[in-house]
């Protein structure tokens, strides 16, 4: 009920102010609405029906995580990402970017954002998803190499920067150069850092070997000013072209490119939780066996949170309350765009887990009609090994009859890791976008 | 166009509103639990009396009914903190010595000097200055006390009528001291003294004859020009302000006297100390080696008085040395007796001396008023081994309710005969007592029948003596109870598993006659049971044991989480009986909520030699399951019911005190787990 107010708010309060300012350079007032939802989750090695509960949650049953027993490796990755963007504003693609260099007011942004990734082994896996009890007699080594998860809420403003065209060609509706600047709020941080656990169980359990090292660190959750920030992004587009042709008189484009970043940004988090073994007791080794007790001890008192007490204190652990500075998980792209709509992206997301990542699209299997589009693509690299993915998108334009204004609205569509969906127990994570847009 | 305006407004409202919930999966843990050991060596041997030589026992059984430390003595942390500055300092009486020479009064006599002439008087003013090295004093010094000799010797062959001589710093020409001597005869010398209270003096001073005036001589004499007004300086009892020098050997504080503590009530003579610490910590912030001297007389241990000694050397300019030590004083025996018991014999106080003294070093240091010392030390956490002295006149009550083991959860074919109770009262304090039983209450947990216990003996005060001064020796004081006086028998056969009792315990009801006596060691108390005496030859075929432990849920972390679980028991029986494990989950009210599988239910026997003595332990994996569907009982569940059936042979069987059951446990558990 909270996020329905919370979402609700942002609407009134950036819808209105969106609507209050819209007018085109022909003097007739355009108003844009867009609201996007992204998910990218994958995994070299986890299958799709477990990773993806730790984004929608709910009961990961025992047998699929049972599954992915045999097709682990010691060098395993797996993340899940998030995007829920608002985006109103009085701007219309037909707008003319405005002369000189003024910047032009383009969006209000509003953006909640969930990141996650992890380096681990599969040691790791089982000792977290299956637990020790599966394998006695046997040491697991548990190593989680790097993981971080994010949580912020952002509202600020996007702008266009125009600049001489002399310097530039382009073609891109939101001008050469683009850029954004939002603050933000950091509603959760967790990172890991070479994080190693051997623990030994023998067969009957009666005994346990536990060596823990590393770093966690967690970010108080009860603290809801723990942490704030400020995002940036930005874009920058050209356009090649082919040498004038004599005959036609004409130039033809050979080749698009734009390149950019986005969600780059710095948080200060004032209440950070650090663990981890101090000097005197780290790489050593505690043993946990069985305690020499009176039954009556067991069963009347408090003997298994001593238990737990005893084992927290043989490890010897240390932790202290830092603030830091934290790097956002941030994204840079360069995208190429060919004639007849095939593209290259390549993509990086700097999240532990996560490969530099080539998408290859084809162009749209519809060639009749620029309304409707599917376009399907391969890619490489992400938090998967491989992908296979869907786009599609639908666009209308509607004549309003009493005055006679052109408006359109339209929905755009991305379906990633089809081969995840339909064998949901491989190996693969799946994602997707869903972007739905009005002008008026 | 609206609609698709509604449309997102919509999509936004019902993705934003999507509330995520809790990843959760099932995770197998496999943890160790606990090991027990259960062998008749457990039981007090003197519970077990062989009375028909190997062919069986008898089964002393005291249930302890209450127990309390009744004297508490209360050492409290004591500590002396004490910080105090140069006013305790002082500087050495120093003296030097400066000749002003004829030839330095008036040029001229230079050229007469060796020859024989009549000398004329002479009257001179403001005569050139005399440098003074004053370095043996100090280097500077600023003072609040002090005084300086100046001592005036004329070598002249004349008479001195006046002198006025005046001695300035070099440096800024301040005047140090001025003074007047007349009538200084040839070859004798006067004396001024001048205090130097708030003056500042260097060690660069300068001596000036403002006015000299001498007699002429009597007739010729031999004039050496060498010769002149011989100045002798001599400073005393310097308190200085502030001052660079070098400062001499001396005791700054010196502590010597008894210190009382507050032991809560008893008046202590002396207490050994079972824990506790001294704590020592020495700062400094003058510039010169220190040195501190903390003797307890009063604290021995093995012969030799506490006495600890700590150094500090100098601090650096500016800053702070702090020297700290800590001293366990376990095993020291403390004489409460004040600090000359033989003059005085008092209570709860001891001797203590504190000494420091500034170590000199021969540098020449600074030190200011605003230097310091602080010197703390504190005893700190003692807990005694024993003290003696006179506890005090106390009355405590003890009420509460007690655990009866004996027959707990036994239903199976034990018969009640020939058994003899008593009421036991084991005092281990060093002072007589008095105690009254007002009440004692068996119940039987599953009969819910309560028994009273009504015994004649009990209706009047029982007094009890004090042991010999030696630890875990105590007294003990029987009350027999029989059916002729007591209806213990109706008592005993309820089966109580607790008793309710309500009991006044007096000490020292008739004050000090032990003439400060008295006693406690740490271990020290009163011990009520409640005695039974029965053969314990039986048979052992089809006999049950049952046990009903209380689980407090509340201390088990998440235990809803819980969805199944398996107990396992490894277990070594050295017993030659087999024996059958059931366990039923009770709730509060000790309804059964349903028994939990066993598998496989027996402990197999062990293997004994012919004679029965114990040859070799069997070993047993039994696993407890509380399968998915019988997770709610385990969250249920208040108390457990463990019933152990023991196959015997039905014939008479002899237990050994060497036959063991060794029983490791571990659990593994199916445990929701979640982000």
């Amino acid at each position: 009920m909270r996020q329905v107010f919370k979402t609700a708010l942002f609407l009134l309060l950036n819808g209105s102010m969106a609507l209050a300012s819209g007018q085109d350079s022909m003097g007739v007032r355009r108003y844009y609405l867009e609201t996007s939802f992204t998910l990218e989750s994958g995994s070299s090695h986890v299958p799709a029906s477990v990773l993806n509960r730790f984004f929608t949650g709910g009961y990961i049953a025992s047998e699929k995580i049972d599954k992915a027993e045999s097709r682990l490796n010691s060098n395993m990755r797996a993340g899940v990402i998030s995007t829920l963007e608002f985006r109103p504003t009085s701007w219309s693609i037909n707008t003319p970017m405005p002369k000189g260099l003024r910047p032009k007011f383009l969006y209000l942004n509003v953006q909640l954002k969930n990141a996650a990734g992890v380096r681990f082994s599969d040691d790791a896996y089982r000792l977290m998803m299956q637990g020790n009890g599966q394998f006695p007699g046997r040491q697991l080594n548990a190593e989680v190499k790097k993981a971080t998860t994010m949580q912020w809420q952002a509202i600020g403003g996007e702008w266009g920067i125009p600049i001489r065209r002399k310097y530039i060609q382009h073609r891109n509706e939101y001008g050469p150069f683009f850029m954004g600047l939002s603050v933000a709020h950091l509603s959760g941080y967790q990172q890991i850092s070479n994080f190693k656990t051997a623990v030994y169980t023998d067969t009957l359990g009666q005994q346990l070997d536990v060596n823990w090292n590393g770093k966690l660190e967690s970010m108080a959750r009860n603290r809801s000013t723990a942490g704030f920030g400020a995002l940036v992004k930005g874009k920058f587009g050209f356009t090649r072209f082919s040498k004038l042709d004599s005959a036609s008189k004409k130039r033809n484009q050979i080749l698009d490119v734009e390149m950019g970043f986005y969600d780059f940004g710095v948080f200060r988090v004032n209440d950070v939780r650090q663990y981890f073994r101090n000097e005197r007791s780290a790489g050593q080794t505690v043993r946990i066996e069985n305690e020499n007790t009176r039954l009556a001890d067991v069963f009347g008192g408090n003997f298994f949170s001593t238990r737990r007490d005893s084992i927290l204190q043989k490890l010897d652990l240390d932790s202290q309350q830092i603030s830091k500075w934290v790097i956002s998980p941030f994204t840079v792209y360069v995208n190429f765009i060919f004639p007849k709509g095939y593209r290259v992206n390549l993509t990086y997301v700097n999240l532990p887990g996560y490969l530099p990542r080539a998408d290859f699209i084809y162009k749209s299997l519809l060639k009749s009609n620029k309304k409707y589009s599917l376009t399907p693509s391969f890619s490489l690299g992400g938090f998967d090994n491989w992908n296979l993915n869907l786009n599609w998108s639908f666009y209308t334009r509607v004549q309003n009859t009493r005055n006679k204004k052109l408006s359109f609205w339209g929905i755009q569509g991305k379906i990633e890791g089809i081969e995840a969906l339909v064998l949901p127990t491989v190996q693969h994570g799946f994602g997707g976008k869903l972007l739905l847009y009005c002008n008026f | 166009m609206k609609k698709a305006i509604w449309l997102l407004v919509f999509t936004v409202l019902v993705i934003a509103a999507c509330r995520r919930r809790e990843t959760r999966w099932d995770n197998n843990l496999l943890l160790p639990l606990f090991n027990t050991n259960l062998t008749l060596n457990d039981v007090d041997r003197r519970f077990l009396v062989n009375n028909l030589a190997d062919t069986g026992y008898t089964l002393i059984y005291d249930n302890l009914v209450y127990s309390g430390s009744n004297i508490d003595v209360q050492a409290p942390d004591t500590s002396i903190n004490t910080s105090f500055t140069l006013r305790r300092l002082k500087l050495s009486d120093r003296s030097i010595t400066q000749r002003i020479a004829l030839r330095q009064i008036n040029p001229l006599f230079g050229f007469l000097d060796g020859q024989t002439v009549d000398l004329p008087a002479q009257d001179q003013s403001n005569l050139s200055p005399v440098d003074i090295d004053a370095s043996a004093f100090f280097e500077t010094a600023t003072l609040d006390s002090g005084f300086l000799d100046i001592t005036l010797k004329n070598e002249l062959p004349a008479n001195v009528r006046l002198v006025v001589f005046e001695i300035q710093n070099a440096d800024d020409q301040s005047v140090v001291a001025i003074d007047s001597f007349t009538n200084i005869p040839s070859n004798s010398s006067a004396t001024r003294t001048v205090n130097l209270r708030n003056k500042t003096v260097r060690k660069t001073l300068k001596g000036i004859i403002r006015r000299l005036i001498t007699d002429a001589s009597a007739g010729p004499v031999l004039i050496d020009a060498n010769k002149g007004v011989e100045v002798q300086l001599s400073v005393r009892n310097l308190r200085p302000r502030s001052a660079v020098a070098a400062f001499p050997n001396q005791t700054v504080l010196d502590q010597d006297a008894g210190l009382t503590l507050d032991m809560g009530g008893p008046q202590v003579k002396f207490f050994k100390v079972r824990t506790g610490s001294l704590r020592l910590k020495v700062e400094s912030t003058i510039q010169e080696n220190m040195t501190m001297l903390l003797k307890i007389p009063s604290a021995s241990k093995d012969g030799q008085e506490l006495e600890r000694i700590v150094k500090l050397p100098g601090a650096k300019s500016g800053g702070r040395e702090v020297r700290e030590e800590v001293v366990d004083m376990a095993g020291y025996v403390i004489d409460f007796r004040g600090k000359d018991p033989d003059v005085k014999d008092t209570v709860n106080t001891f001797h203590q001396i504190l000494l420091v003294t500034l170590d000199s070093s021969g540098r020449k240091v600074q030190v200011t008023l605003n230097d310091s010392i602080r010197i703390l030390y504190r005893l700190e956490k003692l807990v005694p081994e024993y003290a003696t002295g006179y506890l005090g006149k106390t009355l405590n009550q003890g009420k509460g309710r007690a655990p009866f083991t004996l027959f707990r959860g036994a239903d199976g074919n034990i018969t009640l005969k020939d058994f003899k109770a008593s009421v036991l009262i084991r005092n281990s304090v060093g002072a007589e007592g008095r105690i009254r039983v007002n009440n004692l209450t068996g119940g039987n947990v599953f009969t819910k029948n309560q028994v009273q216990l009504a015994a004649a003996p009990l209706a009047f005060d029982i007094f009890v003596t004090t042991p010999p001064f030696i630890r875990n020796r105590f007294t003990e004081t029987e009350i027999l109870m029989n059916s002729g006086n007591s209806n213990i028998k109706p008592f005993v056969e309820n089966l109580p598993q607790w008793i309710d009792y309500d009991i006044d315990i007096e000490t020292n009801p008739n004050g000090n006659v032990s003439n400060w006596k008295d006693f406690v060691f740490d271990n020290s108390r009163v011990d009520i049971f409640l005695r039974l005496e029965a053969p314990a030859t039986f048979s052992v075929g089809g006999l049950n044991l049952r046990d009903t432990q209380a689980i407090n849920a509340n201390t088990l972390p998440n235990l809803e989480r819980v969805k199944s679980a398996t107990l396992i028991l490894d277990m070594e029986n050295g017993y030659p009986f087999a024996l059958d494990l059931n366990m039923v989950m009770l709730d509060a009210g000790y309804l059964p909520l349903g028994d939990v599988e066993v598998k496989p239910a027996t402990v197999a026997a062990g293997t004994t030699l012919p004679n029965g003595q114990p040859l070799q332990a069997s070993r047993s994996v039994l696993k407890i399951q509380i399968p998915r569907e019988k997770a709610d009982m385990l969250r249920r569940t208040k108390f457990v019911a463990i019933t152990a059936k023991i196959k015997g042979s039905g014939s008479q069987q002899k237990i050994y005190s060497t036959y063991t059951l060794k029983i490791k446990t571990s659990l593994q558990a199916e445990y929701e787990t979640g982000i």
